[in-house]
């Protein structure tokens, strides 16, 4: 998995972007891992070699 | 009685236009599927007689992850700041394109992306282009090229 670290929403709140190794699907969590959804704006910020903490992927 | 305004003749265009975004755009991802968000690339501005667009071309630029491209139509005539000219009573979908996760490559060329338009757009108005989910670090994503003609 590839865990890339994003800003999200007009208050810049932190999440992620967690993809498959292949980069070929996404998807979007708030910081607590909750999965983001409705329309936003977000920036990647970074990559982590390591996972959230709350995630059991 | 005849009204005298219509054309008989079909018209051509005067002048090519190809318009780029002018940056790498990506990794900068806007979910919204209304045209609203600051993450919205302007990439093409009608000529003040209106013109045609033939189509879109997008092209990896670096190793991209997998996303969407959604090109918008939006009727605002004047300056043009995303997230603030772009909103939902203005603009408007016209294609979405499934974009696959390409890593760069010297040996493999990337997958040729191109949206058909093929239909004239009214003097000063715009076509925007979104990504659902950023494409990766700031130096991967996409140039935009609007391919069209001035009338």
């Amino acid at each position: 998995m590839v865990f890339w670290t994003i800003e999200y929403g007009p208050d810049r709140l932190p999440g992620w972007q967690i993809m498959d190794s292949n980069l070929s699907n996404a998807v979007l969590y708030d910081a607590v891992g909750n999965v983001l959804t409705g329309g936003f704006d977000y920036s990647v910020t970074g990559s982590s070699d390591t996972p959230p903490s709350w995630w059991v992927g | 009685m005849a009204n005298t305004t219509l054309n008989t003749l079909p018209i051509y265009v005067g002048t090519p236009n190809l318009s780029l975004a002018g940056a790498l755009v990506g990794p900068s991802a806007n979910t919204a599927t209304d045209g609203t968000g600051a993450n919205t690339y302007l990439v093409f501005t009608a000529s003040a007689s209106g013109s045609f667009v033939y189509k879109v071309i997008l092209k990896s630029i670096s190793t991209t992850a997998a996303t969407v491209a959604r090109l918008f139509y939006c009727s605002a005539t004047g300056a043009f700041t995303a997230g603030t000219t772009n909103t939902a009573a203005n603009t408007t979908m016209i294609a979405e394109l499934t974009l696959a996760a390409f890593t760069a490559s010297n040996t493999t060329a990337s997958p040729q992306y191109e949206i058909p338009v093929n239909f004239p757009l009214p003097a000063s108005t715009k076509l925007l282009v979104t990504f659902g989910t950023s494409t990766g670090a700031s130096t991967t994503g996409f140039n935009p090229l609007v391919i069209a003609g001035d009338y």
